[in-house]
């Protein structure tokens, strides 16, 4: 037997069980995942404007047309102020309650499972009390954050909320945020927890005050903590749909890239279009995680794993 | 700064100045005492306190009439009742908690058939761009779900598997099958290669490594993994939303449509919200560890 072909065999004996193992799982992510992305755009670059219709293809077409119109602008615009409040409170939240943990309470272990608690109840069940807390009803009839502010005397707070035209994106954040800080508050608390304290302890010696250990050794050391979190709401914030169903319903004030898509597919029956939206949905979200997943790697590679 | 008991069970007794526990990951914060910790951790109960009121309040308003629901200011105090979990349990509630638990059942255990050799394999395997690549193909966790929807409605449609439970719990597997590979693969990083290579090399074979001596030090990873998928299965809307009707509907269609239909009764609306959220809180509070350690890790829906 010539070593070239003992070779050969020993690689396949080290390789083929792995590859057994695995493949049952590529199969099906190829199928439900890949697959389905792939006809997705097939349907988005075809003119299957209605359920019957075959569908031919027209490139583009549906991609260009949709920027022209009003409800798509509005959608794209909502998702971005959602984005921004969304990431921006979650963050802010998530560093507040980091800090607090950090500086060591009494039941920490406690604290942590209520922060972390709204994200295991879903968005249809919590919706509904925000939706109670954000009643947007005349102030006879007002419950939850209305009713309180005007009880306290801060009448200037009572504002309609998810009804407002202005600000109405803005008060459909304020849940999503409440829910994703625990999560932040996690991270943050890991990554203040990974700096060591000869650091700080070293910069102290060589005479910084506690706020400049703060911004020259401990925010610098939380990058990677803040991109993370970053990327993790950014892409959250692209998909949201549950929670505005829960809290508004389908109304223009809060219309968002994928209530539109709902509406498309199950209301108008116009798959062509839907799967359009769809497909700058993905590639949204596909311009923010894909990079983060190469970066991830990467670094598990050079910590030799 | 003074160590307090469990802080030294994590770091051994040196100088506070080490990074020892730093690196496990678990050390507990850096504790004060006196009455500025005490203080601290006053406040910081309160601010917790602020933050699950929503829940909280949901669970009371559950227990009211929905009478009591309305008044202003809102009535902490009052005879509890069980009225409005009567009202949504005698309805048709039950069908939709039996979907629900089928989908989240089947499909969980199915995560973990396929998730867990993968994830074993994931972090074994000899050659490692191969390995990087069929990781890369597999940890498409982040992808939005809304990207499959109108092809499997098609699809689903024409093999006529639309409105039928099957098909939500294979779409819940793989939906849940990347984060659960991503998570599992992170767990068996953990285990030390010391075991596997030692059974290894006194000739046990590659299923009996996997049964005898990884499962046993995997149990609460795997668990944590399970919890998320299930939380995941059990919450998830806008499959459910599309793809069923009234035969396989799940809990959170059947809450939507509540909510649509009985928008203004707000203590029925909670009981409803309540009875929902209850199988997460049990078993939530029965795993509370692993639970914590699952959403920190696999949170990414």
């Amino acid at each position: 037997m010539s070593t070239k072909k003992e070779v050969a065999v020993r690689r396949v004996r080290t390789w083929l069980p792995g590859l057994l193992l695995v493949s049952p799982s590529i199969v099906l992510i190829a199928v439900f995942v890949y697959g389905m992305i792939g006809w997705n755009f097939q349907l988005a670059m075809s003119d299957k404007h209605k359920p019957i219709h075959d569908g031919e293809f027209v490139g583009f077409a549906n991609f260009v047309a949709l920027w022209s119109e009003a409800r798509w602008l509005n959608a794209v615009g909502n998702a971005v102020i959602f984005t921004a409040v969304f990431v921006g409170g979650a963050l802010v939240m998530g560093w507040l309650l980091g800090l607090l943990l950090d500086k060591g309470v009494r039941g920490e272990a406690a604290l942590r499972t209520i922060y972390l608690a709204p994200m295991a109840i879903s968005f249809i069940a919590t919706g509904l009390v925000w939706r109670w807390l954000m009643n947007p009803a005349p102030i006879e009839r007002a419950t939850g954050l209305n009713a309180l502010f005007a009880n306290l005397g801060l009448d200037f707070l009572v504002n309609d909320w998810w009804t407002s035209p202005d600000f109405g994106m803005v008060a459909m954040a304020l849940p999503a945020v409440w829910q994703l800080s625990g999560y932040i508050m996690a991270l943050f608390l890991a990554g203040f927890r990974g700096i060591s304290d000869d650091l700080r302890e070293a910069a102290r010696v060589d005479g910084c005050s506690e706020w400049q250990v703060y911004t020259k050794v401990v925010i610098p050391q939380l990058r990677p903590v803040v991109l993370s979190a970053v990327i993790i709401l950014g892409h959250m914030s692209l998909k949201v749909f549950d929670l505005i169903i829960a809290v508004a319903g389908k109304q223009i004030i809060t219309d968002v890239p994928a209530i539109f898509m709902f509406d498309m597919v199950f209301e108008v029956r116009d798959p062509a279009k839907g799967a359009t939206i769809a497909a700058y949905m993905l590639m949204a979200v596909a311009a923010v995680v894909i990079p983060y997943l190469i970066w991830t790697i990467r670094k598990e590679r050079s910590e030799g794993r | 700064m003074t160590a307090t008991a469990d802080h030294a069970k994590t770091a051994r007794p040196v100088p506070p100045t080490t990074t020892g526990a730093a690196r496990k990951g678990g050390r507990p914060g850096r504790r004060k005492s006196g009455p500025g910790g005490r203080a601290l951790t006053v406040f910081t109960w309160a601010v917790a306190l602020v933050f699950i009121s929503p829940v909280l309040w949901m669970v009371l308003t559950a227990f009211k009439q929905e009478g009591d629901a309305y008044t202003d200011p809102p009535k902490v105090l009052f005879t509890p009742t069980l009225e409005q979990f009567g009202a949504v349990l005698g309805g048709d509630f039950l069908p939709y908690v039996g979907n629900s638990a089928i989908a989240t059942l089947f499909s969980t255990a199915l995560v973990l058939l396929l998730g867990v050799p993968a994830a074993y394999a994931l972090s074994i395997a000899p050659v490692r761009r191969t390995k990087d690549v069929l990781f890369f193909f597999i940890s498409t966790k982040m992808l939005p779900v809304v990207a499959v929807i109108v092809p499997l409605y098609v699809a689903a449609g024409r093999i006529r598997m639309l409105d039928n439970i099957w098909t939500l719990v294979l779409l819940y597997t793989a939906m849940n099958l990347p984060i659960a590979v991503w998570m599992l693969r992170s767990f068996f990083l953990e285990v030390p290669t010391g075991i596997i290579e030692a059974a290894r090399l006194e000739g046990a074979s590659l299923s009996r490594v996997l049964w005898s001596v990884m499962l046993p030090v995997m149990a609460p990873g795997i668990a944590a993994t399970a919890l998320i998928c299930m939380i995941f299965s059990w919450n998830e809307f806008f499959f459910a939303l599309n793809l069923t009707a009234a035969k396989a509907a799940t809990v959170p269609v059947f809450m939507t449509g509540f909510i649509t239909s009985e928008g203004l009764y707000w203590a029925q609306l909670s009981a409803a919200a309540t009875v929902v959220s209850l199988p997460i809180v049990i078993v939530g509070w029965v795993a509370q560890r692993q639970l914590v350690r699952g959403l920190s890790m696999g949170a990414v829906k």
